[in-house]
């Protein structure tokens, strides 16, 4: 029996150590893999795992070569890494020292983007609570787009046809490209600093993720999340999302519409101004009938109209008693009318004229004139004065004679009767 | 700062700037305006106030609706374009490519 020689661990380990730090072909390797298991290290050494369908091998990566890398390592990332193998003797572990690593290319925008996105979230930049409001009203808007290329026409076309008298700001930058990301922050930067401007526009018309990624990059997202003016993303078209969408304000789904956020309808406007005053005349009107209505109401109610009813009372009474009055004085005056008539009448009978004319004549002394009643006023070869109804006869009496017993002074007289 | 100053030459302060209103205290944006005017009819249709306020009311949103229109045309028509010269910044007037869509 052949005598076993008993290594160490220690030994042994080595002996293996050897065998691969001796390969020429191990100190110099390039291998492609899929990282996992990735750890970053406080020292800033990064330990991950490479693996295929089949295998996988634990890698290093030390602080000095990782700093120089132009991405950032995760879990999932395809990448092509360049090293030597070893062994790390205390815990028995054949390793990949990786210098250099360079990503795979499928797959890695992807990945870095949604690196940034991780990373941009977690600073707070996608936050709803930072996000501004749109001003309803834009006194000017600027765009940030390429000045040639359908997005610009796009969005000139749709505001002036939301809104004829729209003022628009272009700064015109490079939409793809190196250095297109740097530009698109500095129109957004330069856009901030000049006055009356409400709202901006960033974007681009539709294209592959190459082609949008100017607004996947981190320069274009902090310039949207720095500036103090409400920002409209608007890049590509409906199903492209990019990072600018997210930080800014608002998306839009493609450029043209976002010109339809920008701007009001101002056709809408004038009609709502239009309907307030109709509505505005309309309800004036209406209070102004209420009120006529209510004040004829209070008009033609009792209690206002009792004090007019007495009055309206008082004065027919006052005409009543007029009448009366007028009546009484008519008849008053008619009673005196007849009984002055009566007097009259009587009077007239009385009268020495009526009994002239009734053919009786009166005798008076002359030039006395006193009237004769007896014939002891007269003694014959006096003058007198008979009157009658039509004139006077001066005569002298003949003869004053006494009344003889046969002619009785009853009545029964000589005198013919008056005609 | 250079840029700064250079940026504000292009475009003066005050030029299409917010415009203040006639005769406001404190200038109405035109959003509020709207909104005023929304609760003055809602409250005129109402029928519940008295002849002085409907009239009060009344005057005060035809004001607003003046007002109201009047911002509306405020904005003035154009495009302009930010340019870098050698002196500076400058605005252009921006010219489209005719509308082949």
């Amino acid at each position: 029996m052949t005598e076993q020689k008993i290594f160490s661990v220690k030994e042994l380990t080595h002996r293996i150590k050897k065998l691969i730090t001796d390969d020429q072909f191990l100190r110099n390797v390039w291998v492609r893999g899929e990282v996992s298991n990735l750890k970053r290290h406080t020292s800033g050494h990064l330990y991950f795992t490479l693996k295929d369908q089949a295998a996988s091998i634990r890698c290093v990566m030390f602080r000095s070569d990782s700093q120089r890398l132009r991405f950032r390592l995760d879990d999932g990332l395809k990448v092509i890494a360049g090293g030597y193998v070893s062994v790390y003797e205390p815990s028995g572990n054949y390793q990949l020292y990786v210098r250099e690593l360079v990503d795979d290319g499928q797959g890695t925008l992807w990945l870095a983007f949604e690196q940034l996105k991780k990373r941009l979230e977690a600073e707070g930049l996608f936050d709803p609570a930072v996000k501004k409001k749109l001003p309803f009203l834009p006194r000017k808007v600027g765009v940030v787009t390429s000045p040639t290329g359908a997005a610009i026409r796009d969005i000139i076309r749709v505001s002036r046809r939301r809104f004829p008298n729209a003022h628009l700001l272009l700064a015109p930058v490079r939409v793809q490209g190196e250095g297109a990301a740097a530009e698109i922050a500095l129109g957004i930067e330069r856009l901030n600093r000049l006055p009356g401007i409400d709202v901006i526009i960033v974007g681009r018309g539709g294209g592959s993720l190459e082609d949008l990624w100017a607004f996947n990059e981190e320069t274009v997202a902090r310039a949207i999340h720095k500036s103090r003016i409400p920002i409209i993303s608007a890049v590509g078209h409906e199903t492209d999302f990019t990072i600018s969408d997210l930080v800014a304000d608002v998306r839009a789904p493609t450029p043209s519409a976002g010109a339809s956020m920008a701007f009001p309808d101002k056709e809408a406007l004038l009609k709502a101004l239009e309907s307030y005053g109709t509505r505005l005349r309309g309800a004036l009107k209406k209070n102004l009938a209420a009120e006529r209505r209510r004040l004829k109401r209070l008009l033609e109610s009792r209690a206002l109209a009792q004090p007019l009813d007495r009055i309206n009372q008082a004065r027919q009474r006052l005409d009543e008693l007029y009448r009366q009055l007028a009546v009484a004085v008519r008849n008053n005056l008619a009673a005196w009318k007849a009984l002055r008539d009566t007097r009259v009448a009587a009077l007239e009978a009385l009268s020495p004229l009526a009994i002239l004319a009734r053919g009786y004549s009166l005798s008076q002394t002359f030039p006395e004139g006193r009237l004769i009643r007896s014939r002891t006023q007269v003694a014959p070869g006096d003058l007198i004065e008979v009157l009658l109804t039509d004139g006077r006869l001066r005569c002298g009496v003949k003869e004053v004679l006494e009344w003889s017993p046969d002619v009785a002074p009853d009545g029964r007289s000589p005198f013919p009767e008056a005609g | 700062m250079s840029e700064e100053k250079a940026l504000k030459a292009a475009v003066p302060d005050g030029a299409g700037g917010a415009q203040t209103d006639v005769g406001a205290a404190k200038p109405l944006s035109f959003e509020e305006g709207m909104e005023r005017l929304e609760e003055i009819v809602r409250s005129l249709e109402s029928g519940e106030l008295t002849l002085d306020a409907s009239l009060k009311l009344f005057q005060e949103g035809v004001a607003l609706a003046h007002l109201c229109s009047r911002k509306l045309d405020e904005a003035q028509a154009r495009v302009e374009k930010l340019t870098e010269g050698a002196e500076g910044f400058r605005l252009e007037t921006f010219e489209v490519e005719d509308d082949s869509t």
